[in-house]
């Protein structure tokens, strides 16, 4: 027994031994803060490569105090938890709209609350976005860019279909009854597919979002003890599935795979061969792979649904690691204001701005589109990045007046505030069932997927 | 005297220990040192990778109490089944088959083990692809041509995994021939020869000769073929995703998805646990059959 002991003793001691972690850096030995900053660009990227070097130069000599490190990771699930856990994640780092809890839950970003009020972020961060950021009144992130979704009209595509005014511009469906009477037109007149819907690895879900509010769903409520309850074994629910079920089934309207994600949309909107999807901007594949024109690009805002008009915002987080001292979280938003992150535009920031769209119109990457800020109307940098979209426009304004210009019912709207992937994976799976399987009843499916998700996920969320 | 006998013997030895140290640290860092630390995590709740909270059995009476646990048990042990159906006899009739060829021996060898050394996720889209549901898809496209209706292939719910396994039977097939072609090498001529005078004929050759000789090999890769496919991964992963709603996922898929989409490692862990258990029952009695070969050869 004494042997087992030892034995198990000196195994575990080994294997503490064994375990490691990186040093963490502070300062350097001239005494300067030394910050790492997350997605620096490679050197195949040439131009961004040098904008990012030029920034670096500028803001080391405007602070001298501070020293960038460049580090090219950037946030993916796969290599996230293992990068925090090491202590190797940069000092700034960004994540999606729809890991910024998760991120909170796990403790691997720095509280900054203090940050965030001195450089008066608070007032300026809409409210919409304030829920993703911050836990018990909290701020562990700042935003840094953000989207809303849209409709992706192919304009040859619609063209051939019949489907424009008497401009030539495109008609733009303002229902979703009306997008799955287009959709069907387009599948009749062309052979294509009218709409490449998201169907797998959970952007199914995440789509579907769209369409399940605009159809007057809630997917989740919380009680007043703090414990949520699923909500979306609902006609109202049922009714977006048994839309998403009609275009397959009634308007033979979607590619026969069960298995699309975002780069499917692409592909097949890309080669003409599917009319319309859900996206978000800028969606740069779309001519950088498949050398689609830009002028054949149309972006329309979502459709309305008998409980009105959604579109979800998401986009990227500034997050500092965990441990970070008060100099670096202080250097960190001298290098986001200087970068143009941030609400203010000193003239720093609007240069790396106008830098960044240059770059953009050099590779003929879509221009045109107003991007969601994250931060209040009054503030500078909304009607500066306007000016600055206007200035190097590659796709016509007409093709993007409706996006640009959306209906005034349009509510905007972020994720789901709980298990947002669970959710997304148990709506996944209905989705493959209404389009595999013509027998499917939508709402015997979502009573399943509630209840299931209620008990797997939402009875021991916090 | 037992004692200094046991010390000159490690003495003896001691340079094959040196040579073996790098390769037993290194399953000891790489492998053992996970394990055993996956273990007593899956006992917690974990903030990142960093035990919070000891919960004692809670993550595994989570996992095993979620719905799709049990489909994606299901789905684990139809994997398996079905790559016996499908995949165990192939390589057996092509290596049996192979041994009797004159003509373009080489050729055929190559050609057979050729998808062998392809990138499992490569043959994996590859198959995708020949699946491909629209009439542009590889086998719509013969069915087409022959008159026949498109199929649906992998959006069948009902036989996405056979599917799957057919794809995983032609990566896979080449190498297992191989091994069995090598057994059936190792067969003595003179047997053959004796049966031929006798006026054997090529089935009678097979079925008492060639199937006798191997059939302990056969029985090592029978078990060395349930472990492998029950940790079916890649595959689900690039071809289905798991889907279609949830018709293929399998326990390393599930256990993928709590660490690396749900962020949950506890309940990833704890499900990697509950494989790593059900493995090693085969694991030993893979042993125990390898023993028994070994001796018996």
């Amino acid at each position: 027994m004494k042997k087992m002991l030892a034995v198990a003793l000196g195994l575990t001691l080994m294997l503490s031994a064994v375990g490691c972690s990186a040093p963490k850096e502070n300062t350097n030995a001239s005494g300067k803060t030394q910050i790492s900053i997350g997605v620096w660009p490679r050197e195949k990227d040439a131009e961004r490569y040098a904008q990012y070097q030029d920034l670096k130069a500028r803001f080391e000599e405007a602070n001298p105090d501070v020293e960038i490190i460049p580090d090219n990771w950037s946030f993916s699930l796969e290599t996230f938890l293992a990068k925090a856990a090491s202590g190797n994640l940069p000092t700034l780092y960004e994540v999606y709209f729809t890991e910024g809890q998760r991120v909170i839950n796990a403790g691997y970003c720095a509280d900054l609350t203090e940050a965030v009020k001195k450089y008066g972020y608070e007032t300026k961060i809409k409210d919409s976005i304030k829920n993703l950021i911050t836990k018990d009144g909290k701020y562990y992130m700042v935003p840094q860019s953000s989207y809303n979704m849209g409709l992706y009209i192919n304009k040859p595509l619609f063209t051939q279909a019949g489907l424009v005014n008497e401009d030539g511009s495109v008609k733009v469906p303002q229902t979703y009854e009306e997008l799955a009477e287009f959709a069907g037109i387009i599948k009749e007149k062309t052979g294509q597919a009218g709409i490449c819907i998201c169907t797998a690895n959970n952007t199914g879900g995440w789509n579907f979002l769209n369409v399940a509010w605009a159809y007057g769903t809630e997917f989740m409520k919380q009680d007043e003890s703090g414990k949520w309850k699923a909500t979306f074994d609902s006609p109202e629910c049922a009714a977006a599935l048994q839309w998403i079920k009609d275009l397959k089934w009634k308007y033979n309207a979607i590619p026969e795979t069960s298995f699309a994600t975002g780069t499917e949309q692409q592909k097949y909107f890309g080669a003409e061969q599917a009319g319309m999807f859900i996206g978000t901007p800028p969606q740069d594949e779309l001519i950088s792979i498949y050398n689609m024109k830009a002028d054949d690009i149309c972006i329309a805002s979502l459709p309305a649904g008998p409980a009105g008009r959604f579109s979800q915002i998401g986009g990227t987080l500034s997050v500092v690691k965990e441990g970070s001292t008060p100099e670096q979280i202080d250097a960190v938003f001298k290098w986001i204001e200087f970068v143009s992150n941030s609400y203010t535009m000193s003239e720093d920031a609007k240069q790396t701005m106008e830098n960044s769209y240059q770059i953009r119109a050099n590779k003929g990457l879509p221009i045109g589109f107003y991007q969601y800020s994250p931060w209040a109307d009054s503030a500078e940098k909304a009607t500066f990045e306007k000016s600055i979209v206007d200035k190097y426009a590659n796709i016509p304004a007409a093709n993007v007046k409706e996006f640009n210009n959306p209906p005034e019912d349009l509510k905007l709207k972020p994720e789901e505030p709980v298990n947002c992937q669970e959710l997304y994976a148990a709506l996944d799976a209905c989705i493959q069932e209404v389009i595999t399987n013509k027998d499917a009843d939508p709402a015997v499916l979502l009573k399943q997927a509630a209840a299931d998700f209620q008990r797997d996920y939402l009875d021991s969320a916090e | 005297m037992l004692k200094k006998h046991r010390f000159g013997k490690l003495k003896n030895d001691f340079s094959a220990y040196i040579l073996m140290f790098p390769a037993i640290f290194l399953i000891f860092l790489l492998i053992w040192r996970p394990v055993y630390q996956g273990f007593i995590l899956s006992f917690f709740k974990l903030q990142g990778y960093e035990p919070a909270e000891f919960v004692g059995l809670q993550n595994y009476k989570d996992i095993i109490s979620e719905t799709l646990f049990k489909t994606t048990v299901f789905n684990t042990f139809k994997y398996v089944g079905l790559s016996l159906l499908v995949g165990f006899i192939p390589p057996i009739f092509i290596a049996v088959m192979l041994n009797e060829v004159r003509w373009c021996k080489g050729f055929i060898k190559f050609a057979i083990y050729f998808p062998a050394i392809s990138p499992v996720i490569v043959t994996s889209l590859l198959w995708t692809f020949i699946y491909d549901p629209s009439a542009g898809g590889l086998l719509n496209m013969i069915l087409l041509k022959m008159g026949l209706p498109a199929q649906q292939w992998l959006n069948d719910a009902n036989h996405a995994i056979l599917y799957i396994i057919i794809s995983m039977t032609w990566s896979g097939f080449g190498s297992a021939t191989i091994l069995y072609l090598s057994s059936i090498k190792g067969i003595g001529t003179d047997m053959y020869e004796a049966a031929y005078i006798d006026g054997a004929g090529l089935w009678a050759r097979v079925w008492h000769i060639t199937i006798p000789q191997i059939w302990r090999i056969v029985l090592l890769m029978l078990v060395n073929n349930i472990i492998g496919v029950f940790q079916v991964f890649a595959q689900p992963l690039a071809m289905t995703g798991g889907g279609p709603n949830n018709a293929t996922v399998s326990l390393s898929l599930l256990a993928y998805r709590y660490a690396f989409v749900y962020l949950k490692n506890e309940k990833a862990l704890a499900i990697g646990m509950i494989t790593f258990v059900m493995l090693v029952v085969l694991t030993v009695f893979y042993f125990f059959l390898e023993k028994r070969v070994t001796y018996e050869d």
